[in-house]
């Protein structure tokens, strides 16, 4: 009986024991659960980035990578990347990474699965606020300068003080502070040395592919006086003969206008998205500012206004030494000089003009000058500079504008 | 009966006593056991759940599923204070913006759980009505980034919104036990890297 009794007791201790023992291994495995899945989904995570972080590679040095990778090991799992082609006219494309990976959750092994999608269009001049293959000698960003978007240059980036660079810098050949360390540039948008974006030496002869295909093109004149009034544009190639006015919608479709060996002078208000080409062959090349050329609806007081301007010129871009420059200028849009300056005519003779108010971008072979400054420090001949960058040149571009030949992200989904 | 018998019962009593008192001891134990571990559990679950809903959010501020509808990363963030945050995004993958906006709740609106310091953390989509969690937050708070690494204080200007590069989320759970005694985990995101507002 006593022997039973015994049986029983250490039985019943038993079976406390392991209720209470299930009890503590349940517990804790839900605990290592929780941490291991943790784990499990920040892997799977990880390995589908380093899928899209290796396509973006791809992308960066070879704009035509189409190829994908399908089954990569990564990280005790596998990635697979596929390309896609949202867009055959923007040429918007977009690859996919998908995970997967084997963890224990439990007793039992789980797949994972993560997905990030990158999402890229052509990257286009227009979208730095700056840009320069040359700096034009020793030129210096200084204390007080303040560039509000992306700036690249292929030269040395000469800084003096401490100038404000609000968006992404890019520089080929490194920063050279004029007076050491006593130079604090803030670059608030980050700074990439060894950044090399060469300028696009055929930008203006595709401008013209696309003016000829459903654009409008002016041949065989030296000047072509162009007035923007909105829908509508007013033309002439003398200055002392009567304009030819027309809508611009059924004149150039595909809103690219072209001035083919010669030089273009402009002024007016533009409406719409609109780029503007002027080729050298033998002669001209460049183009004149004859007054202020400004958008019909502001989009700094409008931010949904759609109106666009790109003007892509072969040689410079000159803002005319006349009266109706003599007291500010407005320039409302990105200017693309492939070979020459963003410049004024006679800066260092003509009077003080007062500020060219820029809203848009640069893209210049060579940095020009557009005024003096006196031994006081202020400007005493052309122009001072009051430059915005127009925000909307992140993503969008003038019609047709050059690219860059690579590829940005605009959409990342992770 | 004899001696001998009473010996025999008085001892099976005292016997049986003491286990009986042994195995209420090891029930006792096991139980608060159980729930100390419990809370811990608890709180670990939580703050995995809430990092992962945080991690999903805030890697997608300014995301649109439909690209032609993607905003200027300049504006993705539209303010930001050391504990609450709204930015854009596509919350449903749908194609159009949404506003998110978390928070940090008073401590006072907890008056009635065990723990003095718990707080909800709101997530509030557009104009709906708010979400509260009562996780156990006692901390949530957030450090931003410029492009150079430099802290951004807090509040945030307007001016310096779109110098937000990355974020540092820091969230403290705790949940007090069944002996009032204290689990607690912390989780820190040390660099939140949001894709979508480096294009700039």
């Amino acid at each position: 009986m006593g022997g039973k009794a015994i049986l029983f007791v250490v039985l019943g201790f038993s079976l406390t024991f392991l209720v209470i023992g299930q009890n503590f291994n349940r517990v804790t495995l839900k605990a290592t659960d929780n941490m291991t899945n943790y784990a499990n989904v920040q892997i799977s995570h990880n390995i589908a980035l380093t899928g899209a972080n290796i396509s973006c590679n791809a992308f960066y040095l070879d704009p035509n990578w189409t190829a994908g990778y399908s089954n990569v090991s990564c990280q005790g799992g596998t990635y697979t990347v596929t390309y896609q082609l949202m867009d055959a006219v923007k040429l918007i494309k977009r690859i996919t990474s998908i995970s997967t990976f084997q963890g224990f959750n439990g007793y039992s092994l789980n797949t994972y699965h993560d997905t990030v999608i990158v999402t890229f269009q052509p990257s286009r001049f227009s979208r730095y606020a700056y840009y320069s293959t040359s700096e034009g000698g020793t030129i210096y960003w200084a204390t007080g300068d303040t560039v509000k978007g992306p700036l690249q240059t292929q030269d040395y980036l000469r800084v003096s003080g401490n100038p404000v660079f609000l968006g992404m810098v890019g520089t080929k050949l490194g920063v050279i502070k004029k007076n050491g360390s006593s130079d604090h540039p803030q670059f608030l948008g980050g700074l990439l040395t060894g950044s090399d974006v060469p300028i696009n030496s055929s930008g203006v002869s595709s401008v013209e592919t696309f003016a000829l295909a459903n654009g409008f093109e002016f041949a065989g004149h030296d000047t072509v006086y162009l007035n923007f009034k909105g829908d509508s544009l007013k033309y002439r190639y003398a200055w002392n003969t009567k304009d030819t006015t027309k809508l611009i919608s059924t004149m150039v479709p595909n809103g690219v206008l072209f001035v083919k060996n010669g030089t273009a002078r402009i002024r007016g208000t533009v409406k719409g998205q609109l780029t503007l080409g002027c080729s050298y062959v033998s002669k001209g090349g460049s183009v004149y500012l004859d007054s202020s050329i400004t958008y019909n609806t502001n989009p700094i007081t409008t931010p949904s206004s759609t109106d666009i301007l790109g003007v892509v010129t072969q040689n410079n871009f000159i803002i005319e030494d006349n009266k109706a420059n003599s007291n500010n200028v407005a320039i409302q849009g990105s200017i693309y000089c492939q070979t020459g300056s963003f410049t004024a005519d006679n800066y260092s003779t003509r009077a003080y003009c007062g500020y060219i108010n820029l809203l848009g971008g640069i893209v210049q072979a060579t940095r020009g000058a557009v005024g003096i400054i006196g031994g006081g420090g202020t400007i005493t001949n052309g122009f001072s500079k009051n430059y915005s960058y127009d925000r909307r040149f992140m993503f969008s571009a003038p019609p047709n504008f050059p690219n860059t030949g690579a590829y940005n992200v605009i959409s990342w989904y992770e | 009966m004899g001696y001998a018998t009473l010996i025999d019962i008085v001892g099976s009593i005292i016997i049986g006593g003491m286990m009986l008192g042994i195995i209420l001891k090891l029930s006792n134990t096991a139980s608060w056991n159980v729930y100390s571990n419990s809370g811990e559990l608890n709180c670990q679950t939580n703050l995995a759940g809430m990092s992962l809903m945080l991690e999903n959010d805030f890697r997608k501020i300014d995301y649109c599923a439909d690209y032609t509808n993607i905003q200027d990363p300049a504006n993705a963030i539209i303010a930001a204070d050391s504990t609450s945050i709204k930015f854009i995004s596509d919350v449903n993958k749908v194609g159009g913006m949404d506003t998110i906006y978390y928070y940090l709740g008073p401590a006072t609106e907890l008056n009635s759980t065990a723990n003095p310091r718990d707080k909800i953390l709101y997530r509030i989509v557009n104009h709906d009505a708010k979400m509260g969690s009562d996780a156990g937050i006692t901390r949530f708070y957030m450090v931003y980034y410029n492009a150079m690494g430099d802290t951004i204080h807090t509040p945030v200007s307007s001016t310096d919104l779109p110098l937000i590069n990355d974020i540092e989320l820091n969230m403290n759970i705790e949940n007090i036990t069944i002996d009032s005694s204290l689990a607690n985990s912390y989780w820190r995101q040390a660099r939140l890297t949001v894709p979508n507002i480096k294009n700039r």
